[in-house]
């Protein structure tokens, strides 16, 4: 077992709401099968003038 | 009655099952340091009846409070307890398995096992066996681009191995101490030391008790191993419950000794608590990018949103939240806005000016 630090930006899709928002980051995050989310926060979150949203999330996943 | 015909008036609603979470790590105003969201907690305690926190607002070294109406649930199994995945079992008590790095030297160790020992001579708790892991688990402490403190280990094998063989000679639940990285004279120990830091160990701690969490769905909760620091005469008090002594367990197996089963919630009996229970949340302005506060948001749950300011602005108004969202300028509002709440008292009722009703079209 491996511990692999995590960061990554991901555009926010206009189609997820706040109430798919969890569920869509765990999604974006697990897109490798061999690995596993142990500990995640979106950190912080950007505008940009177009109104394209960009998440910040930091954590800890299981290789 | 009493004399004069005044009845008696107590609060006799039902309790208000609420979670309050102050992440790890981020620098928060209250909660950032040494247990020091602790009154907080028994505010919110006294207003809920029934509070679900975690050892990050509970852990105060070797300084802590014991109230039965609050639930101690590590942050992993706080994430799985919002979002359904499990329920929480009140119990009695804990048998504390206590697991100590091999990377602790042995005089540090001593002054651990003499901490359980005071504990059962002293509360009465029960605890044991204890164990040390077969290789030093290596703990390094990094931050994110955020600046919030993370970490990691060398060797989570070694942690694994040493919880399973705790759980199988009867503990149900673990107290981790994992030797930390000394920097005792950093820049940013004494910024923590004096009030305007981050808490670089904190990530790290939460990292070694998610893993066994995750493991064992048994709680567990981690106390640092360090040598004792130098007097620094700027010692801010929120920092000041960490150089009481010469660990930071005591805390620790208080919270385990009564810290609810972590149960599937497909396996829940009556009495057990569920996420659909939940009243309310409460949470720091800036960090509502958690999972336990995303997961209350997808159930319609009520957020309290405290100005505590911390590194993140992961704020209502940048995650496009308006609706079940609620401001509290302290952790004294959030407790009367859970008051409110419990009494099925509108808070909007509460705020001037009150806008009129509007008509659907």
């Amino acid at each position: 077992m491996k511990l692999l630090r995590l960061q990554r930006q991901l555009i926010w899709p206009e189609h997820v709401s706040i109430i798919e928002l969890r569920a869509w980051v765990r999604s974006e995050l697990a897109s490798d099968p061999d690995v596993e989310l142990l500990r995640w926060a979106i950190t912080g979150l950007t505008t940009s003038v177009e109104g394209v949203r960009c998440l910040q999330v930091e954590g800890v996943r299981i290789g | 009655m009493p004399p004069g015909g005044g009845g008696s008036h107590r609060m006799s609603a039902a309790p208000l099952p609420t979670l309050m979470v102050v992440p790890t790590g981020i620098g928060c105003a209250v909660g950032g340091y040494a247990g020091d969201a602790l009154p907080s907690a028994r505010l919110l305690a006294a207003a809920s009846d029934c509070l679900i926190t975690h050892p990050n607002v509970m852990n105060g070294a070797a300084l802590y409070w014991s109230d039965p109406r609050i639930h101690y649930v590590e942050g992993y199994g706080l994430d799985r307890f919002a979002a359904g995945t499990w329920c929480l079992r009140p119990v009695r008590r804990q048998r504390i398995g206590l697991l100590l790095d091999a990377g602790i030297e042995p005089e540090l160790s001593q002054r651990q096992i003499q901490v359980a020992e005071a504990c059962r001579a002293t509360l009465g708790l029960d605890i044991g066996p204890v164990l040390r892991s077969d290789q030093p688990l290596g703990v390094s402490l990094h931050s994110g681009p955020s600046g919030a403190s993370w970490g990691s280990l060398e060797r989570p094998d070694a942690l694994l191995r040493a919880g399973e063989r705790l759980r199988d000679a009867g503990a149900t639940a673990i107290a981790v101490v994992a030797r930390f990285p000394e920097d005792p004279g950093s820049d940013a120990l004494t910024s923590y030391r004096q009030g305007s830091g981050v808490d670089a160990l904190a990530g790290a701690e939460a990292v070694i008790s998610h893993l066994l969490v995750r493991q064992l769905q048994i709680p567990c909760a981690h106390a640092p191993a360090l040598a004792p620091l130098p007097l620094d005469p700027q010692l801010d008090p929120r920092a000041a419950a960490e150089e009481l002594g010469y660990t930071f367990l005591a805390c620790v197996l208080v919270g385990l000794s009564r810290a609810p089963g972590l149960i599937d919630t497909n396996a829940a009996l009556p009495g057990d608590v569920h996420a659909s229970q939940i009243g309310a949340a409460v949470v720091p302005e800036g960090a509502l990018g958690g999972e336990a506060v995303l997961a209350c948001v997808e159930r319609g749950i009520p957020v309290i949103s405290v100005a505590n300011p911390s590194l993140l602005s992961v704020t209502s108004e940048v995650l496009g939240l308006s609706s079940g969202v609620f401001q509290a300028s302290s952790y004294a509002e959030a407790a009367g806005l859970l008051v409110a709440l419990r009494e099925g008292i509108s808070p909007a009722a509460l705020g001037r000016p009150l806008p009129p009703l509007q008509e659907i079209q």
